[in-house]
């Protein structure tokens, strides 16, 4: 069929910029000084200088990943690592400064906030500068505060979970993470309090040639239940942006985590982020992805089922347009008896774009009657773009139920003269099959979400299918 | 330790997939002259030279390469010129260092078969490069068979023309470590190949199993199937790739893994890797891993069998696809008692 081919269109609802106004900005590069310094401005306990100095010494010991894309574009000589902005930490809109206040209006998290969620935090650029739980959450003793209050409030648990689920040596861009990490949230939710509304926070980085390094820390105790939602975007600028988060998730005995993600970086973006959950027994954990923006993304949520009877879901969509590199996937590790994982990803190439699907499964020999069942699927929109998919299946236990099926190609041919022969066009009926082909994820979403994750991929097929 | 065998695409090297690390004590440095050779084949259907002078584009290991290129104590290159009514037949078994250049050429429009079998308890090194170059709308039906307690070391490379077509078959039986290297480039247009492999590890065997399908044609076809079984403490790394380059319309890739893990200590690793330039292409993969179904061993336990007879029927079945599809009844029948002979 003829492909009309437009030029991607700038459709990109958050890339809108404010002034580079900071209270201050690091200057560029990585050395034990900047690190010191970034120790200093936060005030922070000589515990946490001495976790950073040892991560900067990690990541000057750590190679360069030899696989996966090309990572030459980042030098970290032209990255500032700490931007504080104009702004301190509110838990009243109205005392945000304006051009933040406008910024978070835009991407709609007060409305959110009102209307469906227990709770927000929101972070610009190295500092979180609104954050609010509703009052009765707190008297149930649940714990939602940036990350930098949290070591000054709950030291000691904070201590005791922190740099445990993702240790400092996992690899360079997690040495870089400690040493240079800002912002980002810390959640407690005690013993069996269950939250009906979820948890969000909004991560948005405005400052040209600069980094964000939030860290998140949840702990869903024993038959607690969460869900918690993480949002991101940034400008587009034309320089190299570079994230490099971390999430360590701590799911206790009968617990569940929802934890969901939509990722909008803008497409100047290095998005290098480590997420990670460790499940004890009969816990769960559901993992909802859509990464849409970003330059390179290599980003592998990855769930290690400790205790027995855990188990853990992941359903994941990336679409990749043009000077996109998605390198996205999961990865799972069963250690305890009859722990059970399901994997479906879903990924979209166009306009040049290359998505790739890379995983893990590792069953280790004591995770007997264990089940793992992985699908992945990719479709490319057009013959200049690339799917690959590169999954590693290691079963160390014969007692053990493994599949793993996936599937490339294009849209079924059939499948649009079906849908035109029912009157649509076929740039509408090649929409309504990437809908369809993207609805396993947005089906898991909260409806708001949902709408919203729909939107984009409107968006991002506007212009590159017909 | 060397490393042997890389992936056509590296991952995270903390899986410990990306390549296969040999002792190095396992290579020999001396080839002592081999001692038997034996052909059977049409003589008349094709020309045989004693030497093999061809290049691999992606060899097990440029050192091991360059060992069998430049010190093989066996070079052979087989030109088929006419059809075969019965197969090429080499025996290398009654050796015992091996490092081989074997190059087979199938002319355009003709069919042939062959088997290479090296099937021995003496022989403790194998080395062997082989080169198949199939043209225009030529046909070859090949099953490699390996059955030693050596360090068995094999790259083998095909390039396919128009229309042509190879059906490979590749049995690994072996007890120690068995590293496969094969890369096959459809560049013409229609040109398929069929690659089924069947393996069965025991003790500490380690198999590497190292696939690379390049697809550059219009319509064509690759197929992988690979089927086995790990018992003791074997280990088992099977890497597949299918790559679709930019051009290649309409061509079709699938690949499927099946391993039966008979032990509680045997390992399984999968890495089925589908690569894709092209649009217009329908790729798949699936792999599984599991054990034999309990109530198929209570049923045919139940029925007079013994485990190691249940087991062996049942993997029987499961390995019978790709044993009733072989071209030559002799090798099916080699292959059928070789599977009994290591359920003894």
């Amino acid at each position: 069929m003829a492909k009309t081919k437009l030029e991607e269109l700038n459709t990109n609802i958050y890339d809108f910029k404010n002034a580079d106004n900071y209270d201050y900005k690091i200057k560029k590069g990585l050395s034990k000084e900047i690190v010191e310094e970034i120790s200093k401005q936060k005030n922070e306990p000589s515990w946490v200088l001495d976790i950073r100095l040892k991560a900067l010494d990690a990541y000057n010991k750590l190679t360069m990943p030899t696989w996966g894309p090309n990572l030459d574009e980042l030098n970290m000589d032209d990255i500032a690592t700490y931007v504080k902005p104009k702004a301190k930490i509110e838990s009243n809109w109205n005392d945000v400064p304006e051009d933040i206040k406008n910024t978070f209006d835009k991407l709609g998290i007060p409305k959110a906030e009102r209307e469906y969620l227990a709770g927000v935090g929101a972070q610009y650029d190295s500092e979180v500068v609104y954050h609010s739980i509703k009052d009765e959450l707190k008297k149930q003793g649940v714990i939602y505060t940036d990350f930098d209050s949290a070591i000054k409030e709950y030291p000691d648990l904070v201590k005791e979970y922190f740099t445990k689920c993702v240790p400092i040596f996992e690899h360079k861009f997690i040495a870089l993470h400690y040493a240079v990490f800002s912002g980002g949230s810390f959640v407690y939710v005690p013993k069996g309090v269950k939250l009906e509304m979820p948890l969000q926070s909004y991560f948005r980085l405005n400052s040209p040639e600069s980094g964000q390094f939030e860290h998140t820390l949840i702990i869903v105790d024993e038959g607690a239940s969460l869900h918690f939602i993480e949002g991101c975007s940034a400008p587009k600028y034309n320089k190299v942006n570079l994230h490099a988060g971390c999430v360590e998730l701590f799911v206790k005995d009968n617990a569940y985590l929802r934890y969901s993600t939509i990722e909008n970086w803008s497409k100047n973006m290095m998005n290098l982020n480590t997420k990670k959950a460790i499940l004890e027994t009969n816990a769960k954990v559901d993992w909802i992805s859509g990464s849409f923006g970003s330059h390179i993304s290599m980003l592998y949520p990855m769930s290690i089922l400790k205790g027995n009877n855990s188990s853990t879901e992941y359903t994941g969509i990336s679409f990749a347009g043009k000077n996109q590199n998605l390198d996205t996937g999961f990865k799972v590790v069963h250690i305890g008896k009859n722990t059970s994982s399901v994997v479906s990803s879903r990924s979209i190439s166009k306009n040049g774009g290359i998505a790739t699907y890379r995983s893990l499964v590792r069953i280790l020999p004591n995770a007997t009657n264990s089940k793992c069942s992985v699908s992945c699927d990719g479709l490319m929109l057009d013959d200049i773009s690339r799917s690959d998919t590169i999954p590693v299946n290691d079963v160390q236990n014969n007692q053990v139920s493994f599949s793993h099926e996936a599937k490339i190609g294009k849209i079924s041919e059939k499948s649009i003269f079906y849908l035109m022969s029912r009157g649509l066009s076929e740039e509408d009926a090649k929409a309504l099959i990437v809908r369809g082909f993207a609805s396993p994820v947005s089906k898991q979403l909260p409806i708001e979400y949902a709408v919203e994750m729909n939107r984009l991929i409107n968006l991002e097929l506007e212009g590159c299918i017909g | 330790m060397i490393k042997i065998n890389n992936t056509a695409i590296r991952t995270c090297n903390n899986y410990s997939v990306n390549d296969f690390e040999l002792d190095e004590n396992l290579v020999a440095t001396t080839l002592p002259d081999i001692t038997s050779l034996s052909i059977v084949g049409e003589r008349d259907n094709m020309k045989l030279e004693s030497f093999a002078n061809f290049e691999l584009k992606h060899p097990i290991n440029y050192v091991l390469d360059k060992q069998a290129k430049e010190k093989g104590n066996v070079n052979l290159f087989f030109e088929i010129n006419k059809n075969l009514t019965t197969p090429l037949f080499i025996d290398l078994s009654k050796n015992e260092k091996l490092a081989s250049n074997l190059q087979i050429d199938v002319l355009e429009n003709i069919s042939a078969q062959a088997i290479i079998k090296l099937q021995s308890k003496t022989i403790s090194y194998n080395n062997s490069r082989v080169q198949i170059n199939l043209k225009k709308n030529s046909q070859l039906d090949i099953a490699f068979v390996y059955d030693t307690n050596a360090c068995n070391l094999v790259s083998i490379e095909g390039n396919f023309d128009e229309n042509s077509k190879i059906n490979f078959n590749l049995f690994d039986f072996c007890n120690n470590v068995s590293v496969y290297n094969l890369y096959f480039n459809l560049f013409g247009d229609n040109a398929t190949s069929s690659i089924k492999t069947i393996y069965l590890g025991k003790n500490n065997a380690k198999i590497d199993i190292n696939y690379l399908n390049e697809l550059y044609g219009k319509k064509t076809d690759a197929k992988i199937e690979v089927v086995g079984a790990l018992n003791d403490s074997s280990e088992k790394n099977f890497k597949g790739t299918i790559d679709f380059k930019k051009g290649c319309k309409k061509a079709y890739g699938s690949e499927t893994e099946f391993c039966t893990l008979l032990s509680t200590d045997a390992k399984s690793k999968a890495l089925p890797i589908l690569l894709c330039t092209e649009e217009d292409v329908d790729g798949k993969h699936s792999t599984a891993t599991g054990q034999i179904d309990d109530k198929q061993m209570f049923y045919l336990m139940s029925r007079g069998l013994n485990k190691k007879e249940a087991q062996k029927l049942i993997l029987k079945a499961k390995f019978n696809t790709i044993i009733n599809d072989l071209f030559d009844d002799s090798l099916k029948n080699l292959i059928l008692d070789t599977i009994d002979r290591k359920f003894e």
